[in-house]
């Protein structure tokens, strides 16, 4: 059939979210479907913006279609009679980062509409989709809590589990991932000016906004971590990417409250690595057990040190859960023929 | 600069729109800017039109790039500061084709939204700092409906070395996605007159399913089936370049088609002659009868004459399609120029 | 807050002295300018003066105020300039008059711009509205602005409000007529009374025995002066126990000259038309008046300056029970319903035979009048502005919709309007519940409606049990622009700040917060409470506290349940004397996993 993956697009923004929605196409086209990924513009800056966007997703005409897959907001808006929700998270400003650091500078009755209008919408535009798929569990809790609906988890694939590998366990923990600040990666570099083991780490991905670089480079100028703490602050290639997994001692990966677990997660486990994360982290949870398949800890600095150096001085430590987290995904059934028969029923 | 380029779609219809926004993203960032691309789909029954254009004025893109860079109707309606037009076509069921039998829907339920596509193609043209268009053709349509002056700047033909020719065979070609206003049927009528032993070969997909079946029936009405082979779906490039490669020459009898077509341009660069007719709009800037082609009236007999008259004489038909390959010069300079243009 | 006032300020309009008085009042909280809408000669203020109207280059300095307020009532020497000024830039109307017409008639007939005219009387009102002015211009009917009904019935006054954000007016019933049509925020206040000079005893200086009527203003039909001389003519009896004055420009006029006539064909010869008067004689007759009957009919104001003054210098007033006049308490005034002559009868029979009723009316207008003081209505304004200030974004996005729908060239016929329109009243909400109540963090912006909201808290009810700061402005300040690591929230009703809670603590480098919640005193036992409680307590873990303290007496029972409930445990109770009662301070502690 025709089939319509429906995203969000902002202009020179590449994500996970973005890559997710390209595998799927790339996916259903393998198994037969005329499919095209049609992105759809989006900013939330200044806030009155998101209620123009809204609008505009409203009025948005996705034709011919025989079935659209919708993703992201404000693009799940769209009216389609035949649609189907695969939601990685709804507008999180809106939910559970309202009225928290997270949610921006802006506090006033500007916000606190667009606030509104976007549950509106949410509450009446969300049950318009034949059916509700999330990402993971902690997606579908939100939005059985916030919005009064169910959802059934279909979990996202990895592009390419295979290429994955392990190769040794060095000296240095890795964490790949967008720099922004519900990544946390200030954590990390915090921790690290605690450890005694001397161990290093490497951080790699695009930040947001540059500026964001700033207060992680201060730490490391502050704390003399120059040695130790590696930033390569753009997107990698796969093969770096590859390499730095395979050869990684651990991989630290602890946002705050993640949707879903974190292709980071993935990733690592595929690559045979633990996985430190936080209490805190949401999602993560689904795949990381503490002593398991990685290391569980509080969001502090001490405590992330601790677990750093656990690892480093106890590399037998290190591969156990890291073998740990290689059969953990034999548990699980996480492949791209089970999505696409389940967006395409 | 951080460019983004901003078109109009059909989901599913890789129309002419895709292959500039490709194009022209690839020469962008061959020069050295940083490009996204923005394909926005637009349904364009009238009845749908109003929500559509709204949604375009709504959405913000102005926050991120330098330049926007806009091509098929009605993109340019989006908002930026700083908003190039490269105007591929105007909405013509809104102008020269409202009363036309190539209208695909109710004439009233058109001429309701028509003012509105007038104006708003004002609007989003007044807005833009530079428009361009792809041919003299749509020059022209533009300084008579939208008042406007403007350069023409032909799309750069890509690929030019990746076709070749390997003879003048049996096959006249008509390569092009299928659509009342492409005028297969026109072609297909005139092979019934078609005195040689040539075959027609039809390919390209439909815009729409419905436009397909008519022509089926017409092959049999006609009693074709033997000289008429129709390929009602996107075949592979080589596939196509074979065909190119192998051909007679191209038939290509749009009406008033707004480029000079790629069709013509391919064919040409394949050496091979075209046949097209004097109401053909874009590609008579490219084609020249009886000097790289041949232009007919849009009549059967018209152009099963002229396929005859090449059937019969290929030396003529390969100076003609040599003498194509040549006037590709007169498509003007290529991509790198064009960027320039663009971004000045 | 910087408010720009607009307003006539000629010693003839009595909206300039009202907004002397208000913007007096305002100027306690913000600051303020006065825009002065005509060239007469002024009423003296100690505030900024802009003369606009006859420097209009002088409007593009409007764009350093966070609030521009227009006063429009139905005179276009003291109200044009500032319409057309409020078609620049939007702001808060203030509408003194339930009808405009007055107002652009000579605003664009007296410019010669007949066209404008008939062409808003056709799209507001429709080929009715068209055919009635053209009638006018042919001779057939008299102008539309000489009839008080049909004023009323083409009003205009959708031309006053086109630049308004929000509109204020002073009577309920005018807000509940206007909310029928108007989309956007309206706030009912009051014309508020700054005069209380009860100079005069509330018994008048002798007149023969005779109950003294007084009816103020100018001399038109809307007076109903001929309702009273109909009833005295009957009632010749009544008619020799009464003085009637009836004072104000105009009495040469038809109207007048009518009224003489009847007077004097029924020996009404108690009934004294005096035509203008100066202030002077018109504060003596005022004070010296047994009785103000201060009939209207139709309400053409939006209340009644005059009923104010005669309420504050306590006098006793006869009204129709229409407008403004509705909503005087009963035993203030006499009111009557419009167009009952024996209702009308009986009530002047009853003011003019009962002393000791009028005496206790007397004091009750004054008591009412008392309580309508520019400070309060300064407060009630600011509400207002909390109300626009919240509906803004709406406004906004709303014109930038039908600003687009403009330029692309779409009619307003096309069907696809009507589905944009449902679309956009879907996402923002055009008021489905307009109760419920939104919660955020507080921001610098909301300094101003904290500042009130803890000044009107500072009540003993509020206080036994809240006490962290000083409900004080200077607290307002503390908490929004210097709130620094802690953090403040707030529960907004219709844009008014209704409740509060914070998690602070952090600024003063405890590890573990304290949570406090405060209510206004006006909102109590509507679970406003409970939701800051739930809302604050959701929202701690994201501002990095392990675990959550407050401290709550052991007397406010109600509050110690909740927080139980919300799994907070007891770690200590503290015996405290409060007030000479013994109570119990209890520090509760929350942890959040």
């Amino acid at each position: 059939m025709k089939v319509v993956v429906l995203n969000v697009h902002v202009p020179f923004v590449r994500g996970g979210a973005e890559l997710l929605a390209q595998w799927l196409t790339e996916n259903l086209e393998e198994r037969g479907h005329e499919t095209e990924l049609v992105r759809l513009p989006f900013r939330w800056t200044p806030p009155r913006l998101v209620i123009d966007h809204m609008l505009a997703a409203r009025l948005t005409r996705i034709r011919p279609a025989d079935r659209v897959i919708a993703m992201k907001f404000p693009s799940y808006l769209v009216p389609h009679e035949n649609k189907v929700l695969w939601l990685l998270h709804q507008f999180r400003l809106a939910y559970e980062l309202w009225a928290t650091p997270y949610q921006g500078s802006e506090h006033g009755h500007e916000s606190a509409r667009v606030r509104e209008a976007i549950v509106a919408a949410d509450d009446a535009y969300l049950p318009e989709a034949r059916a509700i798929y999330t990402n993971s569990a902690v997606t579908s809790t939100r939005l059985k809590r916030f919005n009064g609906l169910d959802s059934t988890v279909l979990y996202p694939p990895l592009r390419d589990p295979g290429a994955f590998r392990c190769e040794s366990f060095g000296d240095y923990v890795f964490f790949p991932s967008r720099i922004t600040i519900t990544k946390r990666q200030q954590l990390l570099v915090d921790a690290l000016a605690r450890t005694r083991s001397g161990v290093r780490a490497v951080i790699a991905g695009a930040p947001d906004i540059p500026e964001y670089l700033d207060p992680l480079r201060e730490t490391i100028q502050r704390e003399g971590l120059h040695d130790r703490v590696e930033i390569l602050p753009h997107w990698i290639s796969e093969e770096q990417k590859l390499e730095l997994y395979a050869n990684a001692l651990a991989v630290v990966y602890p946002p705050l409250d993640e949707d879903s677990y974190g292709y980071v997660t993935m990733e690592a486990f595929y690559a045979g690595k633990a996985v430190v994360t936080c209490t805190d982290s949401g999602g993560t949870h689904e795949l990381v057990e503490d002593g398991v398949t990685g290391k569980v800890v509080a969001p502090q600095q001490d405590a992330m040190a601790e677990a750093l150096d656990e690892l480093a001085e106890d590399r037998s430590l290190a591969e156990r859960l890291g073998a740990g987290a290689r059969a953990k995904l034999d548990e699980l059934d996480v492949s791209w023929d089970r999505v696409v028969e389940t967006l395409t029923s | 600069m951080k460019v983004v380029v901003a078109t109009t779609i059909m989901p599913f219809v890789k129309g002419g729109a895709r292959i500039l926004v490709d194009g022209l993203a690839k020469a962008l960032a061959d020069q050295g800017h940083q490009v996204d691309e923005l394909l926005l789909p637009f349904w364009d029954d009238p009845e749908e039109m109003v929500e559509q254009m709204l949604a375009l004025r709504l959405v913000d893109v102005s926050h991120e790039a330098e330049l926007l860079i806009c091509l098929r109707t009605p993109s340019y309606l989006l908002r930026h500061p700083n908003k190039v037009v490269w105007f591929l076509h105007h909405h013509r069921p809104a102008y020269d084709l409202a009363d036309s039998p190539f209208s695909t829907r109710t004439r009233s339920a058109e001429r309701r939204v028509g003012k509105a596509i007038h104006e708003s193609d004002r609007l989003g043209l007044d807005e833009a700092r530079r428009v361009f268009a792809i041919s003299e053709t749509v020059a022209e349509r533009l300084r008579s409906y939208s008042g406007l002056d403007c350069d023409v700047l032909y799309p750069p033909l890509e690929g030019v070395d990746d076709y070749r020719c390997d003879g003048y065979g049996d096959v006249v070609f008509l390569p092009s996605r299928i659509a009342p206003v492409k005028r297969q049927a026109l072609a297909i009528e005139a092979m019934a007159h078609v005195r040689e032993p040539v075959r027609l070969v039809v390919v390209g997909a439909p815009d729409l399913p419905e436009h397909v079946e008519p022509l089926h029936e017409l092959v049999n009405r006609l009693d074709l089936s033997e000289r008429v082979e129709l390929v009602a779906e996107w075949v592979p490039e080589e596939r196509k370049r074979d065909l190119y490669a192998q051909c007679l020459a191209v038939v290509f009898p749009p009406y008033g088609e707004d480029g000079y077509g790629y069709v013509a341009g391919e064919a040409f660069a394949a050496a091979k002659p075209v046949v097209t007719c004097t109401d053909s709009g874009g590609p008579l800037e490219l084609v020249e009868d009886g000097v790289n082609g041949r232009v007919v009236e849009p009549e059967p007999a018209a152009i099963a004459a002229a396929v005859d008259d090449l059937a019969r004489d290929r030396s003529e038909a390969k100076r003609l399609g040599e003498m194509g390959r040549d006037s590709l010069q007169k498509l003007g300079p290529g991509w790198e120029r064009v960027v320039e243009e663009l971004t000045a | 807050m910087k408010i720009a006032w607009f307003t006539p300020l000629s010693t003839r309009s009595a909206i300039g002295e009202y907004s002397l008085h208000v913007t007096a009042a305002l100027a306690e909280r913000c600051e303020v300018d006065l825009w002065v809408g005509d060239d007469d000669i002024h009423r003296t203020t100690g505030l900024r003066t802009f003369e606009f109207h006859s420097d209009p280059s002088l409007l593009h300095r409007l764009g350093q105020y966070d609030l521009v307020v227009y006063n429009i009532g139905n005179n276009d020497a003291f109200h044009g300039a500032i319409y057309e000024a409020s078609k620049q830039r939007p702001g808060v109307v203030i509408l003194h008059d339930r009808s405009c017409h007055h107002l652009f008639a000579e605003h664009w007939l007296g410019a010669g711009d007949r066209h404008r005219y008939l062409e808003r009387m056709e799209t507001l009102y429709g080929r009715e509205g068209l055919e009635r002015a053209e009638q006018a211009f042919r001779g057939e009917r008299p102008p539309i602005w000489e009839s008080d009904e049909e004023a009323l019935r083409f009003p205009l006054v959708e031309e006053a409000l086109v630049g308004a954000l929000g509109v204020a007016v002073h009577s309920g019933d005018h807000a509940a007529d206007l909310g029928r049509w108007w989309l956007g925020p309206v706030g009912s206040l009051f014309l508020p009374a700054y005069r209380h000079d009860r100079a005069v005893p509330a018994e008048a200086a002798d007149s023969n025995g005779r109950t003294t009527l007084l009816t103020l203003g100018h001399l038109n039909r809307n007076k109903q002066v001929h309702r009273v001389l109909e009833i005295l003519a009957a009632d010749p009896a009544l008619a020799r126990r009464v003085v009637y004055q009836v004072v104000g420009p105009g009495v040469e006029e038809a109207y007048g000259r009518e009224l003489m006539a009847f007077a004097r064909e029924n020996g009404l010869d108690g009934v004294s038309l005096m035509g203008y008067q100066p202030d002077d004689v018109v504060e003596r007759l005022l004070a010296e008046a047994d009785v103000c009957v201060n009939l209207r009919a139709p309400a053409l104001e939006g209340s009644s300056a005059s009923l104010i003054r005669q309420l504050e210098i306590g006098k006793p007033v006869l009204a129709f029970d229409i407008g403004g006049f509705h909503e005087v308490p009963d035993g203030a005034i006499v009111k009557v319903p419009p167009g009952d002559r024996e209702s009308l009868a009986q009530a002047l029979h009853v003011l003019v035979d009962d002393a000791s009723l009028r005496a206790s009316l007397a004091s009750a207008a004054a008591e009412h009048a008392a309580h309508l003081t520019p400070e309060r209505y300064a407060a009630e304004f600011l509400d207002l502005t909390d109300q626009v200030a919240s509906w803004r974004p709406v406004v906004q996005t709303v014109d930038h919709v039908a600003d687009e729908l403009t330029l692309l060239g779409v009619s307003p016929q096309l069907p696809a309007i009507e589905r944009i329109g449902r679309e956009l009243g879907t996402l923002v909400d055009w008021g489905a519940e307009p109760g419920r109540p939104q919660l955020r963090a507080l921001g610098q912006t909301d300094r101003e409606a904290l500042a009130r909201f803890l000044e009107r808290n500072d009540v003993p009810a509020v206080t036994r049990h809240f006490h962290p700061f000083e409900m004080t402005a200077e607290s307002a300040d503390e908490l929004t622009l210097h709130a620094g690591e802690d953090w403040y929230f707030g529960a907004f009703v219709r844009g008014k700040l209704v409740g509060i809670s914070m998690l602070r603590g952090w600024n003063e480098g405890f590890d573990v917060p304290s949570f406090g919640v405060v209510v206004d005193s006006e909102w109590q036992g509507q679970g406003i409470g409970s939701l800051l409680t739930d809302f604050t307590l959701d929202r701690a873990p994201w501002l990095g506290s392990a675990r959550v303290r407050l401290s709550v007496y052991a007397s406010n029972e109600r509050a110690h349940r909740m927080y139980l409930s919300r799994g907070f445990d007891e770690v200590e109770r503290e015996p405290v004397s409060r007030n000479g009662d013994a109570d119990e301070r209890i520090v509760m502690i929350k942890e959040l996993t």
